[in-house]
């Protein structure tokens, strides 16, 4: 936290609270150009929204399985047998 | 033919008596609603139940199905009800994390934020590296609360829009989207201090 804080723009503190509105872009184009420039003046600011993006991408993809046939295979004997009953 | 058509035509072709239409709607989503079950449940049996439980209600329930919203919002929701049901049922067994210590992490206003000293998001694309961080990075999603992890899952896997996840969930916009970006620090934070610990 060791930029220094100009006038009208965001702090380190409100950079790291509105990040995720950030990434995803829904803050106004403004308040995204103002987070933008900070971002490019703060290399700690920048390497903790590098991290926070690294984080997303690995969650993703180490949660992103799919069900296992052996289950497929069971869900739709289960759904068989019991649409017939319906 | 995009996404929110084919629903709709797979839907009125169940309704129509058409099971291999149902067939094809599970197709669609087992993949999904099993991440979303195996994600709350943590094991496979439970969260087949789950899933059995959800396809049986989506099939019984398709009449009510009015195409007010997107048929994969309807569906999620009674997915999800059906991984709560089956949670509730044997919650009784299991002691659920305290929750004061997690609302405490994940509370950005409380966190002193430590940037990193040295950057790790380099080494964090190291292939064997990956592997571990993978394994750290579901426990940490597993020791996020429920209403964290849902939402995130919702959110960063399955890739629901912010709106849409409120939906299914019923709760308002500004709620999901600060417990998403909760659980985005905190997940962050957890592999943060997984490689700041390693470094030689
Ligand atoms: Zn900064």
């Amino acid at each position: 936290m060791s930029h220094p804080h100009r006038p009208g723009e965001p702090t380190c503190r409100q950079v790291f609270e509105l990040l995720s509105e950030f990434v995803d872009g829904e803050l106004a184009q403004p308040e995204h150009e103002s987070l933008s420039r900070h971002l490019e003046a703060c290399p700690p600011c920048e390497e903790f929204l590098k991290t926070f993006q690294v984080a997303r991408a690995l969650c993703r993809e180490s949660l992103l399985q799919k069900m296992p046939d052996e289950l497929k295979d069971r869900l739709r004997c289960f759904l068989r047998d019991q649409i017939k009953k319906i | 033919m995009p996404v929110t058509d084919l629903d709709t035509t797979l839907v009125e072709r169940v309704r129509g008596g058409d099971k291999s239409a149902f067939e094809d709607l599970m197709l669609r989503y087992e993949d999904k609603v099993y991440r979303l079950a195996i994600g709350m449940m943590k094991n496979r049996e439970d969260a087949l139940d789950a899933v059995q439980d959800a396809f049986l209600n989506v099939y019984r329930k398709i009449d009510t199905f009015r195409g007010e919203s997107a048929f994969s919002t309807w569906l999620y929701k009674i997915a999800l009800n059906s991984v709560y049901m089956k949670l509730r049922s044997r919650s009784r067994h299991e002691q659920t994390e305290s929750l004061d210590d997690l609302e405490h992490i994940l509370d950005p206003a409380r966190v002193r934020i430590q940037m990193p000293i040295r950057g790790w998001s380099e080494r964090a694309d190291d292939r064997l590296l990956r592997k571990e961080l993978a394994q750290v990075l579901r426990e940490a999603v597993a020791a996020l609360p429920e209403e964290y992890r849902i939402i995130f899952t919702l959110r960063e896997v399955e890739e629901l829009s912010n709106q849409e996840v409120a939906d299914i969930l019923g709760l308002s916009l500004a709620a999901t989207k600060t417990r998403l970006h909760r659980a985005r620090l905190f997940l962050r934070q957890s592999l943060s201090r997984y490689l700041q610990g390693n470094v030689a």
